[in-house]
């Protein structure tokens, strides 16, 4: 087209960018949670959440925070944009540049993949970044160590007690050889949680069997081989192989052999059991440690908060399928049944 | 406002940082004309490269340098990969992306201790040290690091870049990339020249990863998905947006087309639907602005609601005051066609002579649907076909063309090309494609060609010479029931004997079936000797019809000399 066509096309498109972005107010999120930012009324604390991923533990997370902030601001004194990245790094990213980009007063990041990505784009400003469910923030650097934090940014940790979960394992399945781990090389969470689970398993002369895989693409071919190798397989937190889950399931279930979970959701799914964490309480603990961050602490001094103890919980229909019996030990744990239907507890 | 200004901030931002990798894959896809899919590895490749040795504490300049080295070395692969190997460029690029997966991985545990992402948060990247240090952090309360650093990487990259093309090296990848027999003739290497154009282009894309990065302040090995359709598209909408700006160099269209990818997606953010819509909204965009830049939807609309003029003939065929018009408004305007009429009875065998550019070949598109008139009425078997698409008229038409491979499938044996055609105008469902009780029937066509084809009925077409697939062609055009056959210059590919031979057999099909012909021919005393009818045009007219007996009395002599006099004319 000629000069003066193009100039013409390039105006018009810059003039409906401005337009759109303009006039367009923030909604993007499609729960109940999100109002219009454009209009906040003076004092509202308006807060970005960044989800990694859609499964039911990350869903906890959200619950927890979102139970959190309105407890300490009430249900009018925040506005909450959540925004789910549909486990993809590019969508946490220009999600997070977003967040920035509105201003808002503080960002969430649900798992380390979102962490990471709130990180990088909010340092480019003042907004703090509290994470949740991050399981190694000093190996992804967002903490300086477990006792002190960084510059605008702190927040909760979802570290795994492997000792108190392969006991569980050793009295459920006393003659317990090899555990098989499935994860995600691209998750940070999941190496790190690897290094830990070893040792553990080393101290109590158990194997662990480890498959890496990509995506989730890789994922039924890798548990089948897998499932055949081992005596049960012990999931982390690792997002990829936690939300594609049943697959994981059905392989091993075809194997005859069980999956330990890493959180109730994960057990109520089809997992045999597991020392659960409660990921609502981590949210609210995260919520608690972002409202002290705002109301002026500063994060430096922060430690990163964790829940320490696990409840154990067992799945009463599998571990029947399996003819293994309750263990003694275990005699108070939280019973659950198989959802018909993956539905989460978040609202 | 602060909204806006931060959007419009972002948008320069990775529009910027990206335009690194939209400028790879101009060179291996645009120019080179080579699909590369290893961008999605390589790119993470000077991602991780970089944020491992930002750990180590190595110089983020360095670092850029050696990712870009990196790249190349993988392009070098890919390409020897192609040129040594001769995989297909689609596949190369997907080992090779697979192959870096690995590679990749086995980088970052080496360099972070086990892990599966590289964080340098608080060390020495290229945004917040050295150069960094003398541009402010922020102005007005924006940040604006890291759209002043890409600005000055992109316009460096660009700049050079645009210096190589115009080296006598650049000028030879442009030309490999065009045609790669002319570099043969040049006695260089085309494959030589196609792995420096890979090097290149992934060096670039390396570049691209170790500058988002190093902006992000992590590397991990997921960050190439999706690098090579977010690359190819910035690309394909630079070109095409603004493929007719004649001032505009090639690099500057694509950083542009980056900067207007990212401008897309960001429209698609702030339209604020549930962001799972998000991709389909991305695609929407990018379809508009590929149609708006090529025109393609004012043919469409124009096209809308018009209706073909009813109209009265007895001829078979009738063009009735046919204008056409090429490349209206511009330098190059043409008006080949003005008001041309012609009529063709039921059963005349035309030849059609003409010097180059005379409208021979227009006129048959015309009349085959190839070419739209701007006015006037095509008429055939008494309605007017105008508003028919080419292959509605086909339905009555035999055609067959100069390009020997076009008027068969070359990848289909003679009795497969055969049974297709002989489904012409039935129904193309699900029993036998081949029925046996024809194939007796189709010999007996083929022997009436004289070239033994009849033995040799499971052999490939595309393994038949030019002559004999052409004869397969004509035999294919006048197999099912016709009305028409338009002949454009289909023995002109041809050695003169094969010609000759051709020449007979089309006079023999068209007799004995007693077809409507036109033939456009070069060949003077093929007009003169075949056909009922003789036109000859020059500069969109008919300057001379001759029929009947007196066509039968034409020496080509008669026609000689007027043929001289229009030839010379117009400098042929």
């Amino acid at each position: 087209m000629k000069k003066a066509n193009f100039a013409k096309v390039l105006g018009a498109a810059m003039a409906l960018t401005m337009a759109l972005t303009g006039c367009a107010s923030g909604n993007g999120s499609s729960t109940a949670d999100s109002g219009n930012s454009g209009a906040a009324a003076e004092g509202v604390k308006k807060i970005g959440v960044l989800q990694y991923a859609a499964h039911p533990s990350l869903d906890n997370c959200y619950e927890g925070i979102r139970l959190g902030l309105i407890d300490a601001y009430g249900e009018d004194g925040v506005e909450i944009d959540l925004q789910n990245a549909q486990a993809d790094g590019a969508s946490c990213d220009s999600i997070s540049a977003n967040f920035v980009s509105k201003g808002y007063d503080m960002i969430y990041a649900i798992a380390t993949p979102a962490a990471l990505s709130a990180y990088s784009a909010a340092s480019k400003s003042d907004i703090p970044v509290v994470f949740c469910a991050v399981s190694d923030p000093v190996a992804a650097g967002l903490t300086e160590s477990l006792e002190a934090g960084i510059e605008n940014c702190n927040g909760t940790s979802d570290i795994l007690d492997f000792s108190a979960q392969v006991d569980l394992i050793q009295s459920i399945q006393p003659d317990v050889k090899k555990i098989g781990v499935l994860y995600t090389n691209t998750e940070a969470n999941s190496l790190s949680q690897l290094k830990s689970f070893k040792a553990v398993c080393e101290g109590k002369g158990i194997e662990v069997v480890e498959s890496g895989v990509n995506s989730a693409a890789d994922i039924p071919q890798a548990a089948t081989t897998l499932a055949s190798q081992v005596d049960c397989i012990n999931n982390f937190t690792d997002n990829n192989v936690v939300n594609n889950l049943s697959v994981v399931l059905e392989k091993a279930n075809a194997a005859n052999i069980p999956v330990y979970g890493s959180e109730v959701e994960q057990v109520k799914n089809g997992c045999l059991a597991s020392i659960s964490i409660d990921y609502v309480a981590l949210g609210k603990k995260t919520a608690e440690m972002g409202v002290e961050i705002l109301n002026g602490t500063d994060p430096k001094t922060m430690a990163v908060g964790t829940i320490s103890d696990g409840t154990p919980v067992i799945n009463s229909e599998v571990i029947e399928k399996f003819g293994f019996a309750v263990p003694e030990k275990y005699a108070d744990a939280e019973m659950v049944t198989t959802n018909a239907a993956a539905e989460s507890d978040a609202a | 406002m602060t909204l806006v200004i931060n959007i419009l901030l972002d948008i320069l931002n990775e529009g910027l940082m990206y335009a690194l990798l939209a400028m790879g894959m101009y060179i291996t896809y645009s120019i080179l004309d080579f699909p590369d899919l290893s961008v999605d590895g390589t790119f993470p490749l000077g991602a991780v490269l970089s944020g491992v040795l930002i750990l180590q504490g190595v110089d983020p300049w360095l670092c850029l340098l050696i990712s870009f080295a990196a790249g190349m070395a993988a392009g070098v692969l890919t390409g020897l990969m192609h040129v040594k190997l001769r995989i297909t460029p689609l596949l190369c690029g997907i080992i090779m992306y697979t192959a870096m997966l690995s590679v990749n991985l086995v980088i970052l545990k080496a360099g972070t201790d086990g892990g599966a992402v590289a964080s340098f948060f608080t060390k020495d990247t290229i945004f917040n040290s050295g150069l960094a240090g003398f541009i402010p952090k922020s102005v007005g309360g924006f940040y604006i690091r890291t759209a002043v650093i890409s600005l000055i990487i992109v316009v460096v990259c660009k700049l050079l870049l645009d210096l190589y093309l115009k080296t006598k090296h650049g000028l030879l990848l442009r030309g490999t990339g065009a045609n790669d027999k002319y570099t043969v003739m040049l006695g260089k290497d085309p494959g030589t020249i196609k792995i420096f154009g890979l090097a290149l282009g992934n060096g670039f894309a390396a570049i691209a990863g170790s500058v988002i990065a190093q902006n992000k302040g992590s590397a991990d090995q997921q960050m190439g998905v999706g690098m090579v359709v977010l690359g190819l598209a910035s690309v394909i909408i630079g070109l095409s947006l603004f493929k007719r700006v004649k001032f505009m160099k090639g690099t500057t269209m694509v950083i542009l087309g980056s900067l207007i990818y990212k401008a897309a997606y960001q429209i698609v953010l702030s339209l604020g639907l549930p962001t799972d819509y998000n991709n389909l909204m991305k695609a929407l965009i990018f379809l508009i602005a590929l149609v708006l830049g090529g025109g393609e939807l004012k043919k469409l609309i124009s096209s809308i609601g018009r209706k073909p003029e009813p109209v009265q003939s007895a001829n078979r065929l009738s063009l009735s005051k046919i204008t056409k018009i090429f490349n209206r408004g511009t330098v190059d305007e043409n008006k080949l066609f003005d008001e041309f009429s012609l009529d063709v009875k039921d059963g005349d065998f035309i030849s059609v002579v003409g010097s180059n550019g005379s409208g021979k070949t227009t006129m048959l598109n015309v009349v085959c649907g190839g070419v739209e008139p701007d006015s006037g009425a095509v008429v055939f078997n008494g309605q007017n076909i105008a508003m028919m698409k080419e292959f509605q008229r086909a339905r009555r038409i035999g055609r067959v063309l100069q390009d020997p491979k076009m008027g068969t499938c070359g990848s289909l044996t003679i009795l497969e090309n055969l049974a297709l055609a002989d489904n012409k105008n039935h129904s193309f469902g699900l029993t036998p494609a081949v029925n046996p009780a024809r194939e007796q029937y189709y010999k007996k066509l083929l022997e009436s060609c004289g070239m033994g084809l009849e033995n040799r009925m499971g052999v490939l077409a595309g393994s038949l010479s030019g002559g004999q697939r052409q004869a397969l062609a004509l035999i294919i055009a006048t197999m099912s029931d016709i009305d028409l056959l338009i002949l454009d210059e289909h023995t002109a590919a041809l050695d003169p004997k094969s010609s000759e031979t051709l020449m007979k057999i089309t006079d023999k099909v068209v007799k004995e079936k007693h077809i409507t012909t036109l033939m456009v021919t070069h060949n003077l005393r093929f007009a003169v000797e075949y056909g009922s009818r003789l036109v000859m045009m020059h500069g969109g007219r008919a300057v001379m019809d001759i029929d009947g007996d007196e066509k039968q009395k034409l020496v080509v002599d008669d026609i000689l000399g007027k043929f001289n006099e229009i030839s010379i004319e117009c400098g042929n």
